[in-house]
């Protein structure tokens, strides 16, 4: 079955609801913080059951695109990131909003949700094989590399001051200790807290750190302000700042791809990696922080063009990329069909419809997404006094929902109040997220990666893939050094 | 503002709907059912899955019920409560209370978190209904490596240790199940030492590595590797199991070769400890004609998941039986340390 069969089987009336329907729920639900779209395909996974492969899968395919695109929505317009993935978004977002420019980030976010997602469809359709083979290439060391180099992303995510970046990076990579030992299963700082075993689980504490704590930080504000801001300005970017950021799209859709398609890596790593490509290369990269569309652009291209490359593995070695992609492997298994090798053999029926699903379903995303802009926009201007409870309560729910505990209730909290304090006194959030991200990733893979070389470093520069990551990850350092001394410089001379 | 107005009321409305949702949930029954005549059951059941959604267990698992929710009438929701090997579900779902409305999902591995002292949680805290699948370990390597018989790979592995070597082996959670099993076959096959144990989170890492030869071999279950086994991608030496396997008539198990190497998993269908007899009677009864429906022994075969039966006294000798053995093998690696 060619492509085009598949188009029109997914545009049949039936499908195409079903598929609409999927991008809705999935925005919707993506954009509730801390119900991500891993729990609305988990959700609506047992309805599959009785519905035919197609169908269902065609379905699943819209929640995931809508549901990745969805965490943006209220990363930018209430700072609360809807999925671990738009955490990077909020860095530029959120400030937009602040500065009454919320409904042209929304609507950036949009364009570039579509841009990446086509674009790592695209991919997907035409490159799997190679791409799949080049993912496989990656083992502990290049994991290791790869998170080394993904820290180094503090420097570009640390505003104004350098240290205080670094010092909120080593915190979070201290809370990433806690738990479970994963190489030798001991219990590690958890002080007899059971449920802490786990460790401090990303979502509750993501929404806790930029959140919970904007709650606290909107309550010191005085009442006049009445609302985080009255404008909502025009939603469509225009030509000139579309084309300023053609290049980051492209960029980002890339890194969001192939991120994707490693099996460790997903898109908060992807949008972080983005961002971080997209100031070093800008021409003010100076301004980011404040609110810059390209900023939201990169992430957002980034972390939906990570759908496409996680659906790579899954799809043609039955690995899936990411959280969201694992729940669609057992979707697939539940239809009776095993990802792998043979699918492609077999079942094309099946594998078409799957792609020309992505391609319209981010067609769907698109304009849902632009014509509810302006209405989702209008968060930003409801009054604080009940704003302020709305986003409390569902941050706290959004926390409790995956895993139905009442602790996760307490992280968010206890986030939360960390992060007030630490902004308070300016040391920036993103890098603890970002750490926290990295750190059980870095420490588990050179764990691995030493015990298969038996202790001796070497591992790490003698493997090529591993070596380049490693030689970015000291050019990146080096170029912040640089850049800081350069600065320094001109304070002098001045 | 009209439209302001409007939206602002609508939020509180979705807000309140949410709460009330979160609490409606939260309204398990505290009842105490009624000793002559049981009417059971009269709502929705809440089940505890351990393993993350859409992994192997939760799909197991949810197909399961899909056929025991038919045969009590009632819609069954799977909560996957996730981490610590299993235990902080378990820990939750020993503590639900015992009235028929919480189950769970127990595994093999709820032997290794007792053997390790992980959490305060042993299949001794809950009462059993039955196992329905039953899945043994099984050793595979890459289509490519030169071994294509089991005493080859055991030559190689031999011969690694004389030369100061080691095999890698990937086992997907360290001191898990596979990574067992890996020590009961080094001991049965007289190849003590002569492997390094890589561990993986999940059965889906330890695939990506063995894909990328990463590894020599890993011990795993079919489940996710099938359609590279069909495909020749991967190759299976040989079986951890008392038979083979249906899937594969021609992959002779540890014993056909002469090595005493048996190591499987299992899921077992439980309710915590406590639950008033004539209702563990209905779900027992339940729980063995879902098994016996035609339509789930169909999907169980399409989906592989191993379905066996066993009834709760059959079971419970049999964890007894396994705990040892786990205790045992845990304190090896505590030696080891």
């Amino acid at each position: 079955m060619d492509l085009l069969d598949a188009f029109l089987i997914v545009i049949q009336p039936g499908n195409f609801i079903l598929l609409a329907v999927g991008v809705i729920a999935g925005i919707i639900v993506g954009a509730i913080p801390g119900l991500t779209a891993t729990l609305a395909i988990s959700l609506l996974l047992p309805f599959t059951f009785g519905i035919e492969a197609v169908p269902a899968l065609v379905m699943l395919m819209g929640i995931y695109c809508g549901g990745i695109y969805g965490g943006s929505i209220t990363a930018v317009l209430i700072r609360a990131p809807g999925t671990p993935g738009a955490a990077a978004t909020a860095i530029e977002g959120y400030p937009l909003t602040l500065k009454g420019q919320g409904g042209k980030a929304v609507g950036m976010a949009t364009v570039a949700s579509f841009i990446g997602g086509m674009f790592s469809a695209g991919v997907m359709i035409w490159l799997s094989p190679i791409i799949s083979k080049f993912a496989l290439e990656f083992d502990a060391p290049e994991y290791f590399s790869l998170a080394l180099f993904g820290l180094t992303i503090i420097f570009s995510v640390s505003g104004k001051s350098l240290l205080k970046g670094m010092i909120s990076g080593v915190i979070g990579l201290l809370l990433a200790t806690v738990g479970l030992d994963h190489i030798i299963p001991y219990p590690r700082f958890t002080f007899g807290i059971f449920e802490l075993i786990i460790g401090f689980p990303l979502l509750p504490a993501v929404i806790g750190l930029f959140a919970v704590s904007e709650v606290f930080r909107m309550l010191e504000k005085d009442e006049e302000t009445g609302k985080i801001t009255a404008k909502i300005g025009p939603i469509i970017p225009n030509l000139r700042e579309l084309k300023d950021c053609a290049y980051t799209f492209l960029k980002s859709s890339i890194i969001g791809t192939f991120v994707g398609a490693l099996p460790g890596a997903g898109a908060n790593i992807a949008s972080f990696v983005s961002y971080s490509e997209a100031k070093r290369t800008s021409k003010h990269p100076e301004k980011f922080g404040t609110g810059v569309l390209e900023g939201v652009a990169a992430c957002e291209a980034a972390n939906n063009a990570v759908t496409g490359g996680a659906l790579i593995p899954m799809l043609t070695l039955g690995i899936p990329g990411d959280a969201v992609t694992a729940v669609l492997l057992g979707a697939l298994t539940i239809q009776g069909l095993a990802p792998g090798p043979l699918l492609f053999r077999d079942h094309m029926d099946v594998v078409s419809p799957i792609f020309a699903a992505i391609l319209v379903a981010n067609t769907v995303m698109l304009i849902a997404g632009l014509s509810g802009a302006r209405i989702f926009a209008r968060i930003a201007t409801i009054k604080r006094s009940i704003l302020l409870p709305a986003i409390a309560i569902f941050s706290l729910i959004g926390a409790f929902a995956t895993e139905s505990s009442i602790f996760h209730m307490g992280i968010a909290l206890g986030f939360g109040i960390m992060g007030y304090f630490l902004e308070r006194y300016e040391f920036p959030l993103a890098p603890i997220a970002l750490a926290i991200i990295l750190g059980p990733l870095a420490e588990t893979s050179f764990r691995t990666s030493l015990l298969k070389s038996d202790g001796n470093l070497s591992i790490f520069f003698t493997r090529p893939i591993s070596l380049v990551l490693i030689l970015l990850a000291v050019a990146s350092v080096a170029y912040t050094l640089y850049r800081q001394l350069s600065a320094l410089k001109e304070q002098i001379s001045e | 503002m009209f439209t302001n107005k409007r939206l602002q009321r609508g939020i509180i409305i979705v807000a309140l709907l949410g709460i009330l949702s979160f609490a409606l949930a939260g309204c398990g029954g505290k009842e105490e059912p009624k000793k002559e005549e049981i009417k059971y059951p009269t709502k929705p059941i809440s089940a505890i899955c351990p393993w993350s959604a859409g992994g192997s267990s939760d799909v197991a698992f949810r197909g399961y019920l899909n056929y025991l929710k038919k045969e009590l009438g009632q819609e069954i929701n799977v909560t996957n409560i996730t981490g610590g090997n299993g235990s902080i579900g378990w820990s939750a779902a020993a503590k639900a209370d015992p009235d028929g409305y919480n189950m769970a999902l127990l595994t093999f591995d709820i032997l290794t978190v007792e053997a390790q002292k992980l959490a305060p949680v042993t299949y001794r805290d809950f009462d059993i209904i039955n196992m329905f699948t039953n899945h043994p370990s099984v050793l595979i390597v890459h289509g490519d490596s030169p071994w294509k018989t089991l005493d080859e790979f055991l030559e190689a592995a031999k011969k690694a240790k004389q030369e100061g070597k080691q095999l890698q082996v990937g086992v997907a959670g360290e001191n898990g199940l596979w990574h067992q099993a890996g020590v009961v076959m080094e001991e049965a096959t007289g190849t003590e030492g002569a492997y390094k144990y890589i561990p993986f989170k999940g059965s889906s890492d330890q695939l990506a590595a063995m894909l990328g030869k990463h590894l020599d071999a890993m011990i795993t279950s079919t489940t996710a590797s099938k359609s590279h086994l069909e495909a020749g991608t991967l190759r299976m030496l040989a079986v951890m199991g008392n038979e083979r396997l249906e899937d594969f008539p021609d992959v002779p198990t540890f014993k056909d070769l002469g090595y005493n190497v048996v190591y499987e998993s299992w899921r077992v269908l439980a309710v915590p400890k406590g639950t008033p007899e004539p209702i563990l009677q209905i779900l027992r009864e339940a729980g063995k004609k879902a098994f016996e429906n035609p339509e789930f022994q169909k999907w169980a075969k399409e989906s592989d998941i191993g379905a066996l039966y066993r009834d709760h006294e059959q079971t419970v000798k049999f964890m007894e039986e396994q705990y040892p053995v786990v205790e045992g093998i845990m304190k090896k690696f505590g030696l080891l340390k």
